[in-house]
C-alpha cells in the first residue's frame, strides 16, 4: 500500500473504527423511546426525537426497527445498524478532512460538514472532535493557491451543516423545556461521566431491576383499585417499559400534573419516580418538581418504595361516575 | 413547388404526444373521481382522509430528498459532463467543420437585436458554416423595422412567422427547423451571450458520444446576477440546476428536462422527433422526455450561455407560472398511457420522470399547506394534531422539515460555489422566501391549466447595456 493511500483512507478508516467502538453500544434508552415514537402515545413527541438528554438522529434510525420488528431483534438489527452508522460517519469525517487537505476540493470539504453534522446529532458525546474539525475545515482553504482567496465560502459551506444542525437541537430543547440551552447549564462534566460509566456498564441489569420494580408497582395498585393508572417517570421509565405491555403503565416525559389530572378524570392515578442521580437529575421532571422523588409534590402522596422507585398517589376528589357507582355499590 | 413546412406537425400526425389536447377524457374521468372520492372521504371521515393525506405527501417528500442525494452524487462522477478544454479543439484544427443552424425565435424584442447579433456573430466557427435565421412574426414590426436596420452578414437571415393559433415560441422553431441547412441545429434566446467555443465544443461532444446521444445541453447563468435579491435566488437556483443536478442527471443515464435554450441537437434526430410541440408552453421539457422515449439521450456540456435574469416580481411570476403549467402539461401528455410510458422509457427512467416532473409541481402544490401546518403548529399547538401524524409520519415529517429543507438550501449553496459566485451565498440562505414565490406561480399555474392551458406568457427581456 502506497504512502498517499495509507494516509488518506487507512488510518482515517481504521481510527473511525476504533471512534465507533469507543462509542459503545447505542443509548439504552433509545429501544423505549422508539416503541412509544410508534405508538404514537406520549405527549410531547418532539421530547422523544431531539431533547436535550437523548439525540434525535439514533432514534430516526432505530425507528423503522422498532416499527418493524419485535423488540429483542430490533434491539439487536437497531444496534447493529447504528454501530456501522457511526463508523461510516466518523470515516467520511476523517477522509473528508484529509481529503479536503491534501487537494484542497469542494467535495472533502462538503464530506467533512456533512458527517460532522450528522454525528454531532448522535450525541454530545461527538461533539468535541466535531468542532475541532469543523472550526479547522475553513482555514485548511489557505494551504491551496486556487483556495485560498474564497474563505468566506469555506465558512459558509465548512460550518453552515454543523451550525445547522446545532441550531435544530437547540430549537427542540427550547421546545421541550423553554430553555434552548438548558443541557448547556445543567450537565456538568462528572454528571455526564457518571452516565455513560453506569450506562455502559449496567443499564442490562438496571433494566431488569427496574422490571421487577415495576411488576411489584403494578401488583400494589391493581391490589387496590380496579381503575389504577401509572405513569412512569423520565427516560429512565421509557427504559425499563421498552418491553412491557402491561396497561397500567403509561411513560411520562414531560409532567404536567393539572393537564393529567384533567385528562384522565375518575382514575386513581399514581406516579412512579425515578431516584434522581446522574443525567436522570437534569430531566424535566426534576427541573419542574425538584422534592418530587423526596417529598412529592402538591397532591402527590408518597405511597411505598420499590427499589429505586418512590410510588406517589394523586390526591383528587372522585368523579361523578365514581360516586354514582359507589352508590350503586352500596345499595 | 416547395411545400409550406407545419409547425404543428407532431400535434398533427402525433396527437397523443402534443398538448393540443391538454387532458383526455380518460383522464378527465379519472380526475373527476378522484377528486369526488377524495371529497366523499374527506367528509365521511375526515380524520382519517388527512391522515393518510398526510402520510401519503411525507412519503414522497422522503423520496424527493433522497432523490436528491442521488442526483448531487451522480454530480460528483466524472462522467456528469463533457468538458474540452482549448487544447482538445486545436488538436483537432484544421477540419471542415459541419454547418450549424442556429435558430433565434424572438418577438416584440427589438433591443436585444444588436446584442444576439454581436454574440453569434463572435461564436469562434468558422462564418460560411453558420447558418443563422431570426425567427420573427410577421406582425412584430418593432423587431422586423429593427433587423432591417441591420447589416445581417451572409448566413444570418430573418425568417418571417406566419402570425396564426398558437402563438408560442416553439411553433415558430419548427418553422425554423424545417429551413434549417445545418448538420447539427442549437436554440438560443435573443438576450442570449453564447461563450465563443460553445459551438465547436457541441460538434467534438456530438463526435465523442454514442451514436444515440442526440442532444447536448450546455449550462445556463446569468450576466445580471447581482442587480437585486430576486436575481440572487434565480441565480442560486440556475447554479444549482445546470452546474449540479443536470449533470447530475445526465451521469445517472436519465431524461433530462431541457433549458430553454442553448440546447444542441442533430438535426436529422430532431426532424424524426416532429420538433417541438407548439401548443406545450414548457416545449424543451416535452422534448427532453420524447428524446428519452425514443431511446435517445441528452448530456450535458462544460460550456456557459450567459442569458438575462428575470429580476421584477410580476414577470418572474408570469414566466415561472409558464414554467409550471409546461410542466403539468408535460406529465399529462406523458402519463395518457402510463404503461406505454413505463416500457418505453424503462423502470428507472420512468421514476426519474415522476421525480423530474411530477415532483416539480407536486411540491409546489403542497408546500404552503405543509408549511402552514408548521406555523399552526408552532404558534397554537392545536389539540388532535398528534392524530394527523402517526409516530412514524411524525419522525419522517420532522426530518423533511428540519433535514430535507436545509438539503435544499445547502444544494442552492453549492450551485453558488461551484459557479463562483460566494457573493450570492448570504441570499440563497433565504431561498425559503424564493419557494414561497414558486408555489405561488405553482397554484397560478395549475388554475391556468385548465382555465388558458396555451397561453404563453412572454417575459420582457432588454438585453445586457440595459
Amino acid at each position: 500500500m502506497n504512502k498517499t493511500r495509507l494516509i488518506r483512507f487507512a488510518i482515517p478508516v481504521a481510527l473511525a473504527g476504533a471512534a465507533a467502538f469507543f462509542y459503545g453500544l447505542p443509548d439504552a434508552a433509545l429501544p423505549g423511546i422508539c416503541k412509544e415514537l410508534v405508538a404514537g402515545t406520549t405527549a410531547g413527541r418532539q421530547a422523544l426525537v431531539g431533547s436535550c438528554w437523548h439525540a434525535p438522529l439514533p432514534s430516526l434510525i432505530y425507528l423503522p426497527f422498532a416499527w418493524a420488528l419485535p423488540p429483542a431483534p430490533a434491539e439487536r438489527a437497531g444496534s447493529f445498524i447504528l454501530w456501522w452508522f457511526y463508523f461510516a460517519a466518523s470515516a467520511a469525517l476523517l477522509t473528508g478532512f484529509i481529503g479536503w487537505c491534501v487537494n484542497g476540493k469542494t467535495g472533502h470539504l462538503v464530506r467533512t460538514a456533512s458527517a460532522g453534522a450528522l454525528l454531532l446529532l448522535c450525541g454530545a458525546i461527538f461533539i468535541p472532535v466535531v468542532c475541532v474539525f469543523i472550526l479547522l475545515s475553513p482555514f485548511i482553504g489557505f494551504l491551496h493557491r486556487e483556495t485560498r482567496r474564497r474563505f468566506f465560502a469555506w465558512v459558509f459551506l465548512g460550518w453552515l451543516p454543523v451550525g445547522y444542525a446545532a441550531g435544530v437541537w437547540i430549537l427542540l430543547n427550547a421546545l421541550i423545556l423553554g430553555d434552548g440551552l438548558f443541557f448547556v447549564r445543567s450537565i456538568n462534566r462528572e454528571t455526564f461521566r457518571r452516565y455513560k460509566i453506569a450506562q455502559n456498564l449496567s443499564h442490562r441489569a438496571g433494566r431488569l431491576a427496574d422490571s421487577y420494580c415495576l411488576n411489584e408497582a403494578a401488583k400494589y395498585v391493581d391490589d387496590r383499585t380496579g381503575y389504577g393508572r401509572i405513569f412512569v417517570l423520565g427516560y429512565v421509565g421509557l427504559r425499563a417499559l421498552a418491553a412491557d405491555t402491561n396497561p397500567v403503565f403509561t411513560p411520562n416525559l414531560d409532567l404536567h400534573l393539572d393537564s393529567i389530572r384533567d385528562a384522565y378524570k375518575g382514575q386513581d392515578l399514581y406516579f412512579l419516580v425515578p431516584r434522581p442521580q446522574g443525567l436522570t437529575l437534569t430531566e424535566s421532571v426534576f427541573w419542574r418538581y425538584p422534592d418530587i422523588y423526596t417529598r412529592g409534590a402538591e397532591r402527590l402522596l408518597f405511597a411505598k418504595s420499590f427499589g429505586e422507585w418512590h410510588l406517589f398517589q394523586l390526591v383528587q376528589a372522585p368523579s361523578q361516575e365514581q360516586l354514582d357507582e359507589w352508590k350503586r355499590a352500596r345499595n | 413547388m416547395t411545400q409550406e413546412p407545419d409547425p404543428l406537425e407532431l400535434a398533427h400526425k402525433r396527437p397523443q404526444w402534443s398538448a393540443v389536447r391538454p387532458l383526455t377524457w380518460v383522464q378527465k374521468s379519472v380526475l373527476v373521481l378522484a377528486t369526488a372520492a377524495l371529497a366523499a372521504s374527506a367528509w365521511f371521515y375526515p380524520a382519517a382522509t388527512a391522515r393518510y393525506a398526510i402520510a401519503f405527501c411525507t412519503a414522497v417528500y422522503v423520496a424527493l430528498m433522497l432523490y436528491k442525494f442521488l442526483i448531487l452524487y451522480g454530480a460528483s462522477t466524472p462522467k456528469a459532463i463533457l468538458r474540452f478544454s482549448p487544447e482538445d479543439i486545436r488538436a483537432g484544427e484544421p477540419r471542415e467543420w459541419p454547418v450549424f443552424s442556429i435558430l433565434v425565435p424572438m418577438y416584440r424584442e427589438p433591443e436585444t437585436l444588436p446584442q444576439i447579433l454581436k454574440a453569434l456573430r463572435e461564436l469562434d466557427y468558422p462564418a460560411d458554416r453558420k447558418d443563422v435565421q431570426f425567427l420573427l412574426e410577421a406582425d412584430d414590426e418593432p423587431t422586423l423595422k429593427a433587423a432591417a436596420a441591420l447589416t445581417m452578414p451572409p448566413g444570418f437571415r430573418v425568417t418571417h412567422i406566419p402570425p396564426s393559433f398558437p402563438r408560442t415560441k416553439p411553433k415558430a422553431c419548427n418553422i425554423g427547423l424545417a429551413y434549417a441547412k445545418g448538420e447539427y441545429l442549437v436554440i438560443y434566446d435573443a438576450e442570449d451571450i453564447p461563450e465563443k467555443d460553445q459551438l465547436k465544443k457541441a460538434v467534438l461532444a456530438f463526435e465523442r458520444s454514442p451514436g444515440n446521444v442526440v442532444c447536448i445541453q450546455s449550462r445556463l447563468n446569468f450576466y445580471n446576477a447581482t442587480q437585486n435579491l430576486l436575481a440572487n435566488w434565480f441565480t442560486a437556483e440556475y447554479s444549482a440546476w445546470y452546474d449540479l443536478q443536470l449533470p447530475g442527471l445526465a451521469s445517472l443515464d436519465a431524461v433530462i428536462p431541457l433549458g430553454g435554450t442553448s440546447n444542441h441537437f442533430k438535426t436529422a434526430a430532431l426532424r424524426e422527433l416532429m420538433g417541438w410541440d407548439a401548443y406545450n408552453v414548457t416545449e424543451d421539457c416535452d422534448l427532453g422526455i420524447r428524446i428519452g422515449r425514443l431511446g435517445y439521450r441528452t448530456r450535458m456540456l462544460e460550456t456557459t450561455t450567459w442569458e438575462e435574469a428575470c429580476c421584477r416580481f410580476g414577470p418572474w411570476i408570469k414566466q415561472r407560472t409558464r414554467w409550471q403549467k409546461g410542466y403539468i402539461q408535460t406529465w399529462f401528455v406523458h402519463m395518457r398511457n402510463p404503461f406505454r410510458l413505463l416500457r418505453e422509457l424503462g423502470l428507472v427512467n420512468f421514476l426519474h420522470y415522476q421525480m423530474l416532473v411530477g415532483g416539480v409541481v407536486f411540491s409546489a402544490l403542497v408546500n404552503p399547506v405543509f408549511w402552514l401546518l408548521t406555523l399552526l403548529w408552532f404558534c397554537f399547538q392545536p389539540a388532535g394534531a398528534d392524530l394527523l401524524f402517526p409516530g412514524p409520519v411524525f419522525a419522517l415529517g420532522a426530518f423533511c422539515l428540519f433535514f430535507g429543507n436545509f438539503v435544499f438550501i445547502y444544494v442552492n449553496l453549492l450551485g453558488c460555489c461551484a459557479r463562483k459566485r460566494d457573493a450570492l451565498m448570504p441570499s440563497a440562505l433565504l431561498t425559503p422566501l424564493y419557494w414561497a414565490m414558486m408555489s405561488y406561480s405553482g397554484w397560478r399555474a395549475f388554475i391556468q391549466f385548465f382555465r388558458a392551458p396555451f397561453v404563453w406568457e412572454k417575459t420582457a427581456h432588454k438585453g445586457k447595456s440595459a
